[in-house]
């Protein structure tokens, strides 16, 4: 990544809700899908994302500004170990948001393909699933009574592994 | 936000099946979870049967956890129903999984066969990672073992197998793993003549590790463009080594017989790092002079030995970590880039903090650590070795000293090397230190000093006062003057003195174990 020139070049992106947001070209980066956008020489000054609204997409430029900012792994210099715990302290704290939120922000990375960030809602996720009820789980996922399971199927398969469920 | 139209759906399950069985991984080491997922909705049952990673560990998870209150008979028995289930489940989807991952000690010929069964219908599939770990209760048990259609799984990247034997059908058939990467062999038998043909049929192979593996009496791979790692542990004896890779750049040999195998690895000419612990390989100088480009070199040897040379030119070696059995008058290395030299007892087993992000790195630190007692001749090897490999600017050292005369060291009149800082270590007793200070400062003139005083040492005081003397002895008069710090190991916070008297006071306040740095400070010289 060059960071020579074109560390002051900036990209404005758009959200749903029509609000614009001016960040710089190595912070849009960070993103595959836009990177790939400025590669192809597709992207215009301005980048519309008309399914992100401005709550989500702030929060994932907030995300994208740490991690283009902090040093990358590289194999020849020596990894700053506290650049690392740095990253991690801030990840942790960037996931603690609602379920609601948390959603959002992984259907917008997944559209802006931002693996990392991808990764770190995936984990969020798993970790509020983790060790909760069905019951609790369909509450946290906002899963909708339509789309059960028929009683005779969720029965069969709770007998499976009838030890899951105490 | 209006929350009950917008999030009254499952959005999750709506995404992509690899976002959800993204999250699914996160949970793979927790099967009750994955159960429990597999209940919640329709999406989810699909979801759940179709993801492609199988992770089937019968550990502490199963005994301690779900099945606490039973015994662990029954939480084996249902946990090989819940690997037969799940797999039946995936197998509906006739979709190709990912990872297969099983560790499991095997208690009976039922459970090997149910294995098999799930290890035949996924290798069908396509399988990308295989990983198996498994072990026996009972040693009349027969090894599990990899179904004949493994040698057309033309999806495999990874092999990992541990006590499970590669298919009986390997060496008829026509092999071809043309996408596996990586290859790691543990405590399984292999015929003579195996490891050549698996190479050969690995033409993409980067990764070979070999552990503890027994049946054969040569390593040999024919010429192969793509290998670059190489790592062969071996507790029965291996009568030859033969690699033709010119791109191996990684090769490492753990070697617990007392035979050393021919080792002819000629044509890697690319090699960067060597790495042996085992028995003493005889003229190595000569045979590590077939890798000029080596950067990092580890030795460690099973038995001591003497009168041994290293002699060679090393133009972009970094890491050196050699054994006390090389005398430092042996050791004639033209390493221009040598960043870290680490000089260890035998048996120390360097291996294991190879790997380890170290600082001393980017100091160019030469590291000494030993329980031998060394004597007043080595402090004078020691001082011609510094002045032959200028390229040192830290010793670190935690050493042990026989008690000597120091006049006998100030014969020599040439000036001491000049280095940047001395940490100074020394664990017996503090009547050695001020002998071991001046042989230190006998080999060279430090920047800064660091000494490690432990608790019991009665005269700590003396210590650093005679330090602080030979110190300032080694710099013009009053041109330099000396400040402090300390750090006591049990605390956090470090102390800064500008002066002997504050620093002598703080220390006869607590009988801690500690560490003190001098440093040397140039006066400031006002402008005539």
């Amino acid at each position: 990544m060059s960071t020579s020139s074109s560390s002051s070049k900036k990209i404005v992106l758009k959200s749903a809700d029509n609000e614009t947001f001016e960040i710089d070209e190595i912070v849009a980066l960070e993103s595959q899908a836009i990177k790939n956008m400025i590669e192809d020489e597709c992207a215009d000054n301005v980048i519309p994302l008309g399914n992100i609204d401005s709550k989500t997409l702030s929060k994932i430029i907030e995300y994208c500004k740490k991690h283009a900012e902090s040093p990358k792994k590289d194999d020849n210099a020596d990894i700053d170990e506290k650049a690392v715990e740095d990253l991690k302290s801030f990840d942790a704290e960037f996931a603690k948001v609602d379920m609601p939120l948390i959603q959002d922000i992984l259907m917008a990375a997944n559209f802006l393909n931002i693996d990392n960030l991808i990764g770190l809602m995936c984990r969020t996720i798993a970790d509020r699933i983790k060790g909760k009820t069905p019951e609790e789980i369909r509450k946290i996922l906002n899963i909708n009574k339509n789309d059960l399971l028929s009683p005779e199927q969720e029965a069969k398969a709770r007998e499976e592994n009838s030890w899951a469920f105490d | 936000m209006e929350g009950n139209t917008v999030h009254t759906t499952d959005r999750i399950s709506m995404l992509p099946d690899s976002i959800v069985h993204h999250i699914l991984s996160y949970l793979l080491d927790d099967p009750k979870s994955c159960v429990r997922l597999s209940v919640l909705s329709k999406e989810w049952f699909a979801l759940t049967a179709s993801c492609p990673f199988l992770y089937f560990h019968l550990n502490w998870v199963w005994f301690c956890v779900i099945f606490r209150k039973y015994g662990n008979a029954y939480a084996v028995d249902k946990f090989y129903k819940y690997v037969e289930y799940t797999v039946s489940r995936f197998c509906e989807k006739n979709i190709s999984a990912h990872t297969l991952n099983i560790y499991a000690k095997i208690r009976n010929l039922e459970q090997v066969e149910i294995f098999g069964r799930c290890l035949e219908l996924l290798i069908e599939r396509g399988v990308q990672v295989l990983v198996i770990d498994v072990e026996y209760c009972d040693k009349n048990l027969p090894m599990l073992r990899l179904p004949n259609t493994l040698s057309s799984a033309s999806s495999l990247t990874s092999l990992t197998l541990h006590k499970c034997e590669l298919p009986s059908s390997l060496m008829v058939g026509i092999v071809k793993f043309k996408s596996l990467k990586l290859l790691s062999l543990t405590n399984l038998p292999i015929d003579e003549g195996v490891i050549e043909y698996l190479t050969k049929s690995c033409p993409v192979l980067e990764e070979f590790f070999l552990k503890f593996c027994y049946g054969f009496k040569t390593f040999c791979v024919k010429r192969h463009h793509n290998l670059q790692k190489v790592e062969i542990y071996l507790d029965t004896v291996l009568e030859r080594i033969d690699v033709d890779a010119p791109n191996l750049s990684y090769f490492l040999l753990e070697n617990d017989t007392d035979k050393t195998p021919s080792m002819s690895l000629a044509s890697c000419t690319n090699l960067q790092t060597f790495i042996y612990d085992g028995f003493p390989i005889k003229k190595f100088s000569d045979f590590l002079s077939n890798f000029p480009f080596i950067k990092t070199l580890s030795i460690n040897f099973s038995f001591q030995i003497t009168n041994l040379k290293l002699s060679n030119h090393f133009l972009f070696l970094r890491i050196l970590q050699l054994p006390l059995d090389y005398d430092l008058e042996e050791i004639d290395l033209n390493a221009p880039n040598l960043h870290f030299f680490e000089y260890y007892d035998q048996n120390y087993s360097p291996i294991a903090t190879l790997s380890m992000k170290d600082s001393s790195l980017a100091k160019r630190c030469m590291k000494c650590h030993t329980r031998k007692y060394l004597d007043i001749l080595w402090f004078e090897r020691l001082r011609h070795f510094l002045d032959k490999n200028s390229t040192f600017k830290v010793l670190e050292l935690d050493i042990n000293l026989k008690l000597i005369d120091a006049e006998e060291l100030t014969l020599l009149q040439s000036p001491a090397y000049e280095l940047e800082h001395v940490d100074l270590a020394h664990t017996t007793e503090s009547s050695v230190y001020v002998a071991l200070v001046d042989a230190v400062l006998w080999c060279c003139r430090p920047r800064s000093l660091s000494l490690v005083l432990l608790y019991h040492f009665t005269d700590k005081g003396d210590v650093v006062e005679y330090t602080y003397e030979k110190l300032l002895q080694q710099e013009d008069e009053g041109q330099t003057n000396i400040k402090f710090s300390l750090i006591y190991f049990c605390k956090d916070d470090e102390q800064h003195f500008s002066d002997l008297n504050s620093l002598l006071k703080a220390l006869s306040l607590d009988q801690l174990s500690c560490k003190i740095t001098f440093i040397k400070e140039e006066v400031v010289q006002e402008a005539d």
